[in-house]
C-alpha cells in the first residue's frame, strides 16, 4: 500500500491524541488512561493527550520524593525498545511525523545532515542523561520534588502539542506566559525551520527518547540485517536513506528508524528483517510437510 | 527466529521490561505518572 507508513502514523497520531473535547474546552484528559505511556514524544499536556510521555512521565517518577528509579518508564521504555528499537521514531512518533511533513515542503536547498554531525548526535545522550535523569534527581525544591528539566526548558513537542494550543484556548495561560514560553517557542521555531532544511533533525541530534530507543536498535525484534552475499554494494541504500546511514555497512545504526527506503530500493533484496525471514522460513517449511504428508 | 542467537535478547528483555512495569506498577508509580499528567504541566508548556 502507497504511503502505509504515513497512514500509520496519521491514524496513531490522532488515536493518541484524540480527546476531541480537549481543543473544544481547553482542558486537558484526566481519564485513567493517563497512567498508560505512549510510546512516542506526546506531551500529556496536549489536550486531545489520551497518556503520558514517557520521557515526562521519567522524569515526574525521578523528581517525586524517595524515588531514584523509576521501574514502570524504564521497563516500558525497555519493552518497547527491545520489540521494535526506534521503528516507534518511524510509524509512531507525532513530532516525528510533523518534522517529517515540514521537510516535504519544498526549500531552496535540502542537506543530509548538518555541519559537525558526529558532535550534534551525542547531544541527545547529554539531553538524556542530563535534563532526563539528573537534574530531575538531584535538583529538587525544599519539598523535595525535582522539575521536569527536559519538558521544562527544551521539549518543542510539549510547545507545539500542549502549549500553542493551550495558550489559543484560555485566557488565563496566555496572561501567564512570558520568557519561558518564549524561550520555548524559539527552540520550536529552529527545529521547524531546521525540518525543511534537514529530515527529522530533532530526532537526529536531541531527542532523548530516540536516544534510548536507539541504544536497543541493535537487537530489536523489529531491525534490518544485510546478507552480504546478495549485497553487489550498489550503495542505493545510503542513496535512499533519509537519514544518511550506510545501512550496507552500519544496519544496526542508532539512527534508523524503519522507515523501510533502503528496503524498497534494494535491487537484489539483500535487506531483511530476521525474525521476518525466520517466520517465513518457517511457514514454508511447514507447507512443503504437509503437502509430502 | 531463535537460531539467531542476538534475537534471543529482545524476547529476554521485553519480558524483563514488562516484570519491570508490573513492579513499578504496583510500587504506585503509576500513580506517581497519573498525579502529574491528569493536571496541565505548566512546566511543559512553558508558563511553569
Amino acid at each position: 500500500m502507497k504511503h502505509l507508513r504515513l497512514i500509520v502514523q496519521a491514524c496513531f497520531a490522532a488515536l493518541t491524541n484524540g480527546y476531541a473535547r480537549g481543543f473544544l474546552e481547553g482542558k486537558i484528559y484526566t481519564g485513567p488512561l493517563k497512567q498508560l505511556c505512549v510510546p512516542g514524544l506526546n506531551c500529556y499536556s496536549c489536550p486531545g493527550a489520551v497518556g503520558s510521555c514517557p520521557i515526562g512521565a521519567l522524569q515526574a517518577v525521578l523528581g517525586s520524593r524517595g524515588r531514584q528509579f523509576s521501574f514502570y518508564v524504564i521497563g516500558f521504555l525497555v519493552a518497547v525498545g527491545a520489540l521494535c528499537g526506534r521503528f516507534v521514531c518511524g510509524w509512531l512518533c507525532p513530532f516525528g511525523l510533523v518534522q517529517e511533513l515540514l521537510h516535504k515542503i519544498p526549500f531552496p536547498r535540502k542537506i543530509k545532515k548538518l555541519p559537525f554531525d558526529r558532535a550534534l548526535r551525542a547531544l541527545k545522550y547529554i539531553i538524556l542523561a542530563v535534563f532526563v535523569i539528573l537534574l530531575p534527581l538531584l535538583v529538587v525544591n525544599v519539598v523535595g520534588i525535582g522539575d521536569p528539566w527536559f519538558c521544562k526548558y527544551i521539549c518543542p513537542a510539549g510547545m507545539l502539542f500542549g502549549g500553542i494550543p493551550l495558550y489559543l484556548l484560555d485566557s488565563g495561560i496566555r496572561a501567564a506566559a512570558a520568557w519561558l514560553f518564549a524561550w520555548k517557542f524559539t527552540i520550536l521555531a529552529v527545529v521547524v525551520l531546521l525540518s525543511l532544511l534537514v529530515y527529522r533533525p530533532f530526532c537526529r541530534y536531541l531527542c532523548p527518547l530516540g536516544a534510548i530507543y536507539g541504544l536497543l536498535n541493535p537487537i530489536a525484534l523489529i531491525r534490518y540485517e544485510v546478507d552480504h552475499k546478495q549485497c553487489i554494494d550498489c550503495g542505493k541504500c545510503k542513496a535512499t536513506c533519509p537519514m544518511d546511514i550506510d545501512l550496507h555497512k552500519d544496519p544496526h545504526s542508532r539512527l534508523c528508524v524503519r522507515c523501510g527506503k533502503c528496503k524498497k530500493s534494494c535491487p537484489t533484496g539483500a535487506i531483511y528483517n530476521p525474525v521476518l525471514a525466520a517466520m517465513h522460513k518457517h511457514a514454508n517449511h511447514s507447507q512443503k510437510q504437509k503437502r509430502r504428508s | 527466529m531463535l537460531n539467531n542467537r542476538k534475537s534471543l535478547f529482545a524476547p529476554v528483555l521485553m519480558v524483563a521490561g514488562l516484570g519491570m512495569m508490573l513492579w513499578g506498577y504496583l510500587d504506585d508509580e503509576a500513580a506517581i505518572v497519573f498525579k502529574k499528567a491528569a493536571i496541565i504541566c505548566l512546566e511543559c508548556i512553558g508558563v511553569g
